[in-house]
């Protein structure tokens, strides 16, 4: 009994699960019991979570890096404020908006994403310099001056205060989690998973890699442009070039990294953390960017796959140590032990995961939890 | 015809800077398959160290302060081989990728950081005397800077296609495995060209904050003009990112000169790096870049 009762109940308690029960009703309560600040933050948060899923839904469904982002919310920012100005109402701008951020990423993406390998990084970063040192100087399309960015309502909930705007976000967020989540369940999200973790092997089944690249770049672009208009509205003007550069793109891409890249929650995770350093490194007067490629660094270089992966992490050990049975890189199908002991095991081993070099594989047969 | 003429020369002269760049970048990528985002801001810190620590803390002599400077750069590329991007090698292309993007962005940082925001001007080993060539005026720092780069790159020829150490470089690019069997030292090789890519950053560093002043955001530009440098040639060709860097420094100062259009340089490198990937598209992948 004592064997079928544990897996079902680590199911139920599933990381992902708990996370999400125990995130929701956090981020729908805090806002009631803490001061107006704290609210500019958690938009921020908020905002920069929607950046996150665009990046984890490229860097982990994908496997490509684009060092661009930040110029994605700049156009979303930039024509979202000249969309609000003439009375465009928020639920309409905001398909607007992101049609428009996935048209731009197909001049992008089109080109490179046909190409095997590590160019979409060096076209984005050099769509990234271009739009911070030409597309976003043209008067026409920031004016010379900031712009008022106004903060109209969402389906007549008023975002005139921090808060208001907070809860349109979180819907917005919400929504956008959601989708990711179904799409990450169908047949295109394993799809998506065969592509990144082998083309060779994908594009063997037949499957064609280029569009699926693509599709999944301009949904990526689409939900950084709708960021970009939030984050105008947060600061109510438009902010200069500089502030969708290069470096924030840099900056932006710890954010998968320190959430994790793996699962969609990693987003938010991560978004969060960057939104509320900059109150905690300003107390140790260094840079948050400084503060933040560190802990990327370190996040790499520990191998975990940000902080949902360390919580994996840790309740597999947990699991483990309720079961005492650790299968670190693969799982064993024992056929014949259970039936024919007196005869030796067959045992297939399958690894899915790279083992680093000089890895001894050890197999230790252990008998079924239930000691009969 | 005159202004044409001094476009054309200040162009080259950052070109020589771009393609020095780039071929360090080839060169790490030829045995290590890993493209390194962070050899501008190698090049960068080195040169910072160079102007505010070397020269103004400690009060060196130009010349010794470019050698320390260099041999710097070298420790970093190094440094960041072994310490950054060997750890994470097993992972996968993505893995580091995003290690050298870190790094590019802790670089970047810690200059500000240590150093200010600052764009100092910076002294050069060499004078800023002008020449005149007919009758274009040209400075001993972008004639030596010209030379010092060609000089490097027969250098870096020699090295690869007539020593022990190319032959090594060559055989890793093909097959790490298979050299490693043969007996070659091939981690110590892989960190020897992360040295040679990190110390030509560095003098790169400091011929081009002479040229021109540096801050966060020209560096992003030093860095992609030598990637798409690099680029051109599948990240494979010495040669043809030398010419990338060329022309990316002819694209942009023509560009600049004429047009004078703010970051209408940055749209055209953008724009030739479109066309030069439609274009590659086009043709059977020899390269596999990122599966190794």
């Amino acid at each position: 009994m004592a064997r079928a009762r544990t897996p079902s109940l680590m199911r139920l308690f599933s990381v992902e699960r708990v996370g999400l029960v125990v995130l929701a009703a956090a981020a729908l309560l805090w806002p009631l019991f803490t001061p107006k600040v704290a609210h500019f933050y958690g938009t921020l948060s908020a905002t920069y979570a929607l950046v996150g899923l665009s990046l984890v839904i490229l860097v982990g469904w994908t496997g490509q890096i684009s060092l661009g982002h930040a110029a994605f919310l700049g156009f979303g920012c930039y024509i979202g404020a000249k969309l609000l100005n003439h009375n465009v109402p928020l639920l309409l701008a905001i398909p607007i908006i992101a049609a428009a951020g996935a048209g731009i990423s197909l001049v992008l993406g089109v080109p490179s994403l046909r190409l095997r390998g590590v160019y979409l990084t060096i076209t984005t970063l050099a769509f990234g310099v271009a739009c911070q040192r030409y597309f976003f100087t043209r008067p026409q399309l920031r004016g010379s001056n900031a712009v008022e960015v106004p903060r109209k309502s969402l389906l007549g909930w008023s975002t005139q205060s921090d808060r208001g705007l907070y809860y349109a976000v979180l819907v917005v967020l919400s929504v956008a989690l959601l989708l990711a989540w179904n799409i990450r369940r169908t047949d295109t999200g394993r799809v998506l998973f065969a592509i990144r973790d082998s083309e060779v092997a994908a594009a063997a089944m037949g499957i064609k890699i280029a569009p699926y690249k693509v599709g999944v770049f301009a949904a990526s672009a689409a939900i950084a442009a709708i960021a970009g208009l939030f984050y105008g509205m947060l600061f109510r003007s438009t902010p200069g070039a500089d502030q969708f550069g290069v470096l924030q793109s840099l900056f932006y891409l710890a954010m998968p990294v320190l959430g994790g890249a793996e699962a969609i929650l990693g987003a938010v995770i991560g978004g969060s953390f960057l939104a509320t350093g900059q109150p905690l490194v300003n107390l140790f007067d260094v840079r948050l960017y400084l503060v933040s490629s560190v802990a990327l660094l370190l996040m790499l270089l520990s191998g975990q796959d940000g902080v949902v992966g360390m919580l994996h992490t840790a309740r597999k050990t947990l699991a483990d140590a309720i079961r005492g049975e650790p299968i670190r890189y693969g799982s064993f199908v024992p056929e014949t032990v259970n039936a024919h002991l007196d005869r030796a095991p067959v045992v297939h081993v399958q690894i899915t995961e790279p083992l680093p070099e000089g890895t001894v594989i050890r197999a230790r047969l252990v008998r079924g939890g239930a000691h009969t | 015809m005159n202004k044409f003429l001094g476009y054309v020369i200040s162009g080259l002269a950052n070109g020589t800077i771009y393609a020095l760049v780039a071929l360090g970048v080839v060169i790490t990528y030829r045995v290590s398959r890993v493209i390194n985002l962070a050899q501008g801001a190698t090049g960068v810190l080195a040169a910072f160290l160079f102007h505010y620590t070397l020269m103004g803390k400690f009060g060196m002599p130009v010349a010794i302060a470019t050698v320390v400077a260099i041999l710097f750069g070298a420790m970093l590329g190094a440094g960041v081989e072994r310490f950054a991007v060997r750890p994470v090698r097993h992972r996968g292309a993505l893995a580091t990728l995003t290690v050298t993007t870190g790094v590019l962005l802790m670089f970047s940082e810690l200059t500000v950081q240590i150093w200010g925001p600052n764009n100092p001007p910076i002294a050069s080993v060499f004078s800023d005397h002008v020449v005149h060539i007919g009758n274009t005026g040209v400075t001993v720092h972008q004639l030596a800077t010209a030379a010092l780069v060609l000089l490097i790159s027969g250098g870096l020829y020699l090295l690869l296609a007539r020593t022990w150490f190319g032959a090594g470089v060559t055989a890793i690019a093909q097959d790490p495995g298979a050299a490693r069997i043969v007996g070659l030292p091939v981690n110590g090789i892989i960190t020897a060209t992360w040295a040679i890519g990190g110390a030509s950053a560095a003098l790169a560093g400091l011929m081009y904050i002479h040229l021109n002043s540096l801050d966060q955001i020209s560096l992003t530009f030093v860095l992609i003009s030598s990637l798409v440098a690099a680029a051109l040639g599948g990240f494979n060709s010495l040669p043809l990112a030398g010419a990338g860097g060329l022309a990316v420094g002819l694209i942009f100062s023509l560009s600049q000169g004429y047009a004078s259009v703010a970051g209408i340089g940055e749209l055209l490198v953008f724009v030739a790096l479109l066309v030069v990937l439609a274009v590659r598209a086009g043709k059977p992948q020899l390269d596999v870049v990122a599966e190794f």
